[in-house]
């Protein structure tokens, strides 16, 4: 285990160098990651129903966005297409190791160029969090950034059977715009579709740490949403575990 | 006319390739139906909390929806394929190829590749439009449907404009690529101006003028032409051509090949 985690710590700072010259292309990903809760933002402002605490709520999807943000359609997908993933099985290591130092490196970017955009927003609108309630999210949080880098790796991995990846992820980002409270925030949606997207994973891969950061929640519908969070972190895993073994049977690097 | 059968040939050329991969052919529709049920679905859950938005009804919204899709379909068909690449081929020195080519050399760069499966988007967005409009109860005049379309066409002239002005910048800076910026920009076109603050909405309707692009051709549609605003996005339409060719043509004096 600490072996793998040194692995890992090195694979993401060769990462983070990688990326170090390509500060406009990361300028570009947070804000094609943050346009989509910007526009929920200026939507809900204009609806009176949608409370007082809807600009802290959408400032924190904004967060949790780029810290969880994936692109592995992009990154490892392409590794697929190319047949660079052949190296990755050659060496002396888990192959998740590869795709996820470069996620958690993109990420670290991202935070790091998002940060004024942040600031910005959350001056414009006039946000307030307690202190308690943000500790509160910094689990879901990373519950968040396992799921949505499983997520998205799982869907990833049809480069193996598909050229279409980029489609197949699109339907997964709109799934997560529509039900993960990005274009609404969960107490919003009518029923019964609320409590069909309190269900499913992708509220918490983004609504669920902003609405326990943003204080909207009780202790009931916390514990709820983490069970919830925990029970699709772990199925999302073996989702992940059983793509990458059907995906590689099948693979036959290029040429093939 | 020898343009419009150098653009048609381009677009015969790039169905019959498209139309070999069916499999991706239903991906896309796939993926355009998806995409505009997600945008209705929001639309049907924020006028769930509120008869209106901004001042906008269901049903306009609903219109300029339909617009948006049309418009960003149209552009995803005819322009993104060629524009995508453009500042790569600028840097690689591919431009070469345009250059050498007996038509003008803009129209060669940005607007002769194309993706006609991302039509099913303009199509479907059609049919949002005739949706909010049966919504609203309103059958448009003539004249409304005339300034609807000359918006429309303005808004996708506008789009390559501002498109080619980014791309354009590649002269310079061949690293930069503002593609992704232009496209977060053109998101906002999803809603009416009127949402956002003040200072956003006079950049956006001056600076990136999204409202000339979705909000005033659904206004149009819905409540009657206004001169006023017609004449306006003639202006800015005209306005960021113009800009954006003389960009490209500065830009090309700079332009020294595959060594650029």
């Amino acid at each position: 285990m600490r072996r793998i985690l040194r692995l890992l710590r090195l694979e993401i700072w060769r990462q983070i160098l990688g990326w170090s010259g390509a500060w406009w292309f990361i300028v570009t990903l947070v804000i094609g990651q943050a346009v989509a809760p910007l526009l929920g933002l200026f939507v809900w402002l204009q609806v009176p129903v949608a409370g007082d605490q809807v600009g802290s709520y959408y400032l924190a999807v904004i967060c949790v966005a780029l810290m969880t943000a994936s692109f592995e359609n992009h990154t490892f997908a392409q590794s697929i297409y190319s047949g660079q993933v052949a190296a990755a099985l050659l060496r002396p290591q888990p192959p998740v190791i590869g795709p996820l130092g470069e996620n958690l490196a993109i990420r670290l970017w991202m935070i790091v160029f998002g940060a004024p955009l942040i600031i910005l927003v959350g001056l414009s609108v006039g946000v307030s969090f307690s202190p308690l309630a943000v500790l509160a999210a910094v689990p879901a949080l990373a519950l968040a950034a396992a799921l949505r880098f499983f997520f998205v790796w799982t869907l990833a991995m049809a480069a193996f059977w598909t050229e279409r990846v980029h489609a197949v992820v699109a339907f997964g980002t709109v799934l997560i715009f529509l039900l993960g409270g990005s274009a609404v925030p969960n107490a919003l949606l009518p029923d019964p579709l609320r409590t069909i997207a309190q269900l499913l994973p992708f509220r918490s891969m983004l609504g669920f740490p902003a609405e326990l950061a943003a204080g909207t929640l009780t202790v009931a519908d916390a514990a709820a949403g983490y069970a919830i969070s925990l029970f699709w972190t772990a199925a999302l895993g073996y989702c992940a575990v059983g793509a990458w073994r059907l995906g590689i049977r099948r693979y036959s690097t290029v040429g093939a | 006319m020898r343009i419009a059968r150098l653009l048609s040939t381009a677009f015969s050329l790039s169905l019959r390739q498209a139309l070999a991969y069916r499999i991706n052919l239903f991906f896309d529709a796939l993926l355009a139906v998806v995409e505009l049920a997600a945008s209705i679905a929001t639309i049907g859950i924020i006028f769930a909390q509120t008869g209106l938005l901004a001042g906008w009804s269901a049903g306009q919204m609903l219109t300029l929806i339909g617009t948006y899709s049309l418009i960003t379909g149209l552009r995803a068909t005819f322009l993104d394929p060629s524009l995508g690449d453009l500042s790569q081929q600028i840097r690689d020195g591919r431009l070469d190829l345009y250059l050498l080519r007996p038509a003008p050399t803009v129209l060669l760069a940005t607007s002769t590749r194309h993706a006609p499966l991302a039509l099913v988007q303009s199509i479907l967005g059609i049919g949002v439009i005739i949706l909010g409009l049966r919504e609203l109860a309103i059958v448009p005049s003539p004249l409304a449907v005339v300034g609807w379309a000359l918006l429309t066409l303005i808004g996708l002239l506008i789009g390559w404009a501002t498109s080619i002005g980014l791309a354009s910048l590649a002269f310079w800076a061949p690293r930069l690529n503002l593609g992704v910026l232009h496209g977060a920009a053109w998101e906002f076109g999803r809603y009416p101006v009127d949402i956002y603050g003040r200072w956003l909405r006079r950049l956006l309707t001056f600076a990136f003028p999204v409202a000339a692009i979705t909000t005033w051709p659904a206004q149009t549609l819905t409540q009657g032409p206004d001169p006023s605003t017609q004449i306006l996005a003639i202006l800015l339409g005209s306005a960021f051509t113009t800009a954006a060719l003389l960009l490209w043509r500065l830009g090309v004096r700079r332009y020294t090949g595959a060594t650029s």
